[in-house]
């Protein structure tokens, strides 16, 4: 056996063939491309297929609430004041006798807009910072820790709290202070991955080839820092969820009577031994999207990791 | 050139054609020293000499074995020809210019023209990039091996070809390939450009020993094949006593020997050599046992705080008060070695009491010191 079959036997052997193992024996290892392979892995984590699809399900039923809901989100029935579920309202309803399912419904808008948007920007942003700090080192990466540290000392409400006073708050105005407001962290998460990444042999293969910086950056350390982005993008996700309810406690987030999970689940707090249903559904619509993004998160980074176990 | 008596000459000798005198890569007191930083103000309390003052001469078409212990800076003199780490001071020529004074531009026309290869099979190929990525990198990198990405992944495959692998495994990723394989893709990796030199950093150490040969024999049919330079680096004597033409042994960030390659193992003059290959193993039970050892004591010193004089004075049997007190400079060995290299005898060892033949090793030596203008 030469050296060549018995690798190739071995991947094949394995527990279970690699993708192009795979390709091999159906003799079209041509036909696929790179996002296929990825696709195909990403395929088969169950769970991050499952995280994906009720996602994809709570993102279409917010943006389809003014069909969807049975109500307006404003409207007050005296007559259900307090009521728990029933046959006309499916999640019971509030202290105004506003239908629950409805709000909660409306509620995913902002929700959903704020933590996905926040997961993905300061992610990004964070990202971009560490790559950047640890790759080029020496005065970039002092300049750009001292700034992640800076930013790292303002205290984060009433920052939130001064911006608030000046700008009306918005879903998207409230993502975009809350994500310039939680980048650091990852920032810093990240530079540490690039220092220990960026003195790996192949990062010099690339240097002696000649690979300028954005490039090596591009191809050799992204990929190799995007299982630590992705843990943290689901993790700031919910904590964004959390963090505009807390806003909207203070009256800075979105106002009533428009609702979002956080301001729902803030409203419910007197409330939450006598009247269950009024933290629950909020709530467990938090804990879901919160999962979901996390098995997705696992699901991606397993997908984009040639060697992770499938 | 004349007949050498000692056939010295003929291992030594230039390729036919070449220019007598002209280096492909030559290094001019190379020095890198490392700063020690310490305290809450980073305050730089020292530095380690990893490389110090290392003059090397290499030619086209030749390999030039490397050798010494771990940590003797054969790793960073490779990295600073290669100008992966910017020295502390010296010179790099290659093709007859110093590199070190390139612009980035000028610089990435150069390292068309120089590879490496590394230790590490594992570390050395990114995880997250197929095989055929990896190896097209380069040639995406100089704009060569075609524009479309059709006619690279043909360059890509007669790459893959040319090294011995499957040319269908391109899509693969390295964890799929097993470790001398993944040297392979290293080596394609390194020629994709065709290159004039490739250093070789101990290609073959991290691998299984069936393995170093084809890898070797590899690096030998490429070498014939495309006219590629070496300078190959490993700790392992046998396998340097096997592709190299000459070699230069390094101790502590110096050269202390530097020869054509039977000189070397025929006549080790410099003691630290000398003790070196009688550690060599002889894969024979009755030899091996009648064979003689010299046992150094001590460890290598620090590089941060390395011993006057001679560097190899604290361990070397044959020191005297001479050696601690004067650097030896690489002294020529032959006053009536034939063979010259650009005006300069071949053989040349760091040290004022070189051993000659018939001369007790273990002993402190005796006489006047060598020199330069003794040879």
């Amino acid at each position: 056996m030469t050296e060549r079959e018995i690798a190739a036997g071995g991947t094949q052997a394995g527990l279970e063939p690699s993708p192009a193992a795979l390709g091999d024996e159906h003799g079209k290892v041509e036909g696929r491309t790179q996002r296929e392979i990825i696709w195909r892995r990403f395929k088969r984590h169950k769970l991050a297929m499952v995280g994906g699809v009720v996602l994809l399900l709570l993102f279409l039923a917010a943006l389809a609430a003014p069909a969807l809901a049975p109500y307006e989100y404003d409207e007050i029935d005296y007559t259900a004041i307090n009521q728990g579920p029933n046959a006309s309202h499916p999640m019971g309803a509030d202290n105004l006798g506003r239908d629950e399912l409805t709000r909660v419904l409306y509620g995913g808008r902002v929700s959903l807009l704020v933590g996905l948007s926040v997961g993905v920007f300061s992610t990004l942003l964070g990202a971009v910072v560490g790559i950047v700090a640890g790759y080029y080192g020496r005065f970039v990466d002092v300049g750009a820790m001292g700034f992640v540290d800076f930013m790292l000392t303002l205290p984060f409400l009433p920052v939130l709290l001064v911006l608030g006073k000046i700008y009306q708050f918005t879903a998207i105005t409230i993502a975009a202070a809350v994500a310039l407001l939680v980048w650091m962290p990852i920032a810093r998460l990240v530079r540490g991955q690039v220092l220990s990444v960026r003195n790996q042999e192949y990062v010099q293969a690339a240097h002696a080839i000649g690979v300028s910086g954005p490039r090596t950056m591009l191809r050799h350390i992204f990929p190799n820092v995007v299982g630590v982005m992705v843990v943290q993008a689901t993790l700031i996700t919910g904590e964004a969820i959390l963090i505009e309810s807390a806003l909207s406690f203070l009256g800075l987030g979105i106002q009533p009577p428009t609702p979002s999970w956080g301001n729902m689940l803030e409203d419910a707090r007197t409330t939450m031994t006598t009247q269950w249903w009024l933290t629950y559904f909020p709530g467990l619509m938090i804990v879901v999207t919160v999962l979901c993004v996390n098995f997705l998160g696992d699901g991606l980074r397993d997908a984009l990791d040639p060697k992770a176990v499938e | 050139m004349t007949e050498a008596p000692n056939g010295r000459a003929e291992a030594a000798g230039m390729p036919p054609g070449a220019p007598s005198g002209e280096y492909l890569l030559e290094t001019r007191g190379l020095k890198m020293h490392f700063p020690i930083k310490a305290g809450v103000f980073k305050r730089t309390v020292g530095h380690v000499k990893a490389v110090d003052g290392v003059d090397l001469q290499v030619r086209q078409g030749e390999t030039l074995g490397l050798v010494g212990e771990s940590g003797c800076g054969k790793s960073t003199l490779a990295r600073l020809i290669l100008r992966l780490l910017e020295p502390t001071d010296g010179e790099v020529i290659f093709g007859g210019e110093n590199i070190l004074r390139y612009d980035r531009k000028q610089m990435l026309r150069v390292r068309r023209d120089m590879q490496i290869i590394f230790q590490d099979p594992y570390a050395s190929l990114n995880p997250r990039m197929t095989v055929g990525n990896i190896i097209a990198e380069p040639l995406k990198t100089h704009g060569v091996g075609g524009s479309g990405a059709g006619e690279r992944k043909r360059r890509v495959q007669e790459l893959l070809e040319i090294v011995g692998l499957n040319p269908e495994h391109y899509n693969r990723y390295p964890h799929e390939f097993s470790g001398g394989q993944r040297q392979r893709i290293g080596v394609a990796r390194a020629v994709a450009l065709n290159p004039k030199l490739i250093i070789c950093d101990e290609p073959v150490s991290a691998l299984d020993v069936s393995i170093q040969a084809q890898v070797v024999n590899l690096l030998q049919d490429l070498q014939k094949e495309f006219g590629l330079t070496y300078v190959f680096i490993a700790h392992d004597l046998s396998v340097v006593k096997h592709i190299s033409d000459r070699v230069a042994v390094m101790y502590l960030g110096k050269i202390a020997e530097i020869s054509d390659r039977k000189g070397l193992y025929a006549e080790p003059r410099h003691p630290y050599t000398n003790a070196l290959l009688s550690a060599i193993p002889v894969p024979d039970p009755e030899k091996e046992r009648a064979r003689r050892r010299v046992v150094l004591a001590g460890d290598v010193p620090s590089p941060a705080n390395p011993p006057s004089g001679c560097v190899f004075h604290t361990r070397c049997p044959r020191a005297r008060e001479y050696c601690k007190q004067h650097v030896p400079p690489l002294i020529p060995q032959d006053k009536d070695d034939g063979a010259e290299i650009g005006g300069k005898p071949d053989h040349r060892a760091s040290c004022f009491f070189p051993v000659l033949e018939g001369q007790p090793i273990n002993q402190r030596a005796e006489g006047t010191p060598y020199r330069v203008s003794d040879a």
